[in-house]
């Protein structure tokens, strides 16, 4: 591992462990103090998914990242890298990582 | 940095299922070597869908903020593929230093499922609008 790719692992192992601690945290909250809303009928259907994929393109120079699974999806550009951690051991992500090989493990 | 901590980082990532997206590319341009990324992932939540709802996942969430010391620069109501949710942008330093600028979406979901997507940046003028590009095309089932 090269001294540039130890840098930028670690730029992004940063940001990752504050987005999982705020996400975390805001999770937990609305779980076990919130009340429930009073109606059920403000949000409108979601139409942007069929069969828990999108079925619309994504805009021009994007390309679609998430997961049926999960049920959630959003594009970005082309040249981002994904990683879709339910099918990837953590071992396995940091493996590609550091070799290089992950902008291709999508 | 040790490999175990990135493990445990990503293990914890991996126990949510979460996507985990990043450009690579912007580490080279980053005078931190910082690669701008996101995430995303949902967990289950007794809320439901309504008109407070908002409301109520935005106290929540300036409330969580408040307890890791993040810097919240906005928190506002947001309708996210046709459901309520919250857009977030929050500043923090990293333990390196590093100024890191968040954008995070939560949405709920009509089948009771709060859904984050989370963006992250050490260059918030270069990827505003990609951010908020992103933030266009969330989409949840």
């Amino acid at each position: 591992m090269t001294r540039t790719r130890d840098s930028i692992l670690a730029g992004v192992i940063m940001a990752v462990t504050a987005a999982v601690c705020s996400c975390c945290g805001s999770a937990a909250k609305p779980h076990a103090s919130l009340p429930p809303s009073p109606a059920n009928t403000s949000a409108s259907p979601s139409s942007g998914t069929a069969n828990g994929v999108p079925a619309e393109p994504p805009p021009a120079g994007y390309r679609w990242a998430g997961s049926a699974a999960q049920g959630v999806w959003f594009a970005i550009p082309d040249r981002w890298a994904a990683l879709n951690l339910a099918k990837i051991s953590a071992a396995n992500a940091i493996s590609k990582f550091a070799s290089g090989a992950w902008a291709a493990a999508t | 940095m040790g490999s175990s901590y990135l493990k445990n980082v990503l293990t914890e990532l991996s126990q949510r299922h979460a996507i985990f997206v990043a450009d690579l590319a912007s580490a080279v341009r980053s005078p931190h070597q910082f690669a701008t990324n996101g995430n995303a992932f949902c967990v289950p939540t007794a809320l439901t869908p309504g008109a407070s709802s908002s409301s109520a996942l935005k106290t929540a969430e300036r409330a969580e903020y408040a307890k890791i010391h993040v810097r919240v620069l906005a928190i506002r109501n947001a309708i996210i593929d046709g459901n309520p949710g919250v857009k977030s942008e929050f500043t923090l330093t990293s333990r390196a230093g590093v100024p890191i600028s968040d954008t995070q979406y939560t949405v709920l979901t009509k089948n009771s499922r709060l859904c984050y997507v989370t963006l992250s940046t050490d260059n918030p003028r270069a990827f505003r609008r990609t951010f908020n590009k992103i933030g266009g095309t969330i989409r949840v089932s």
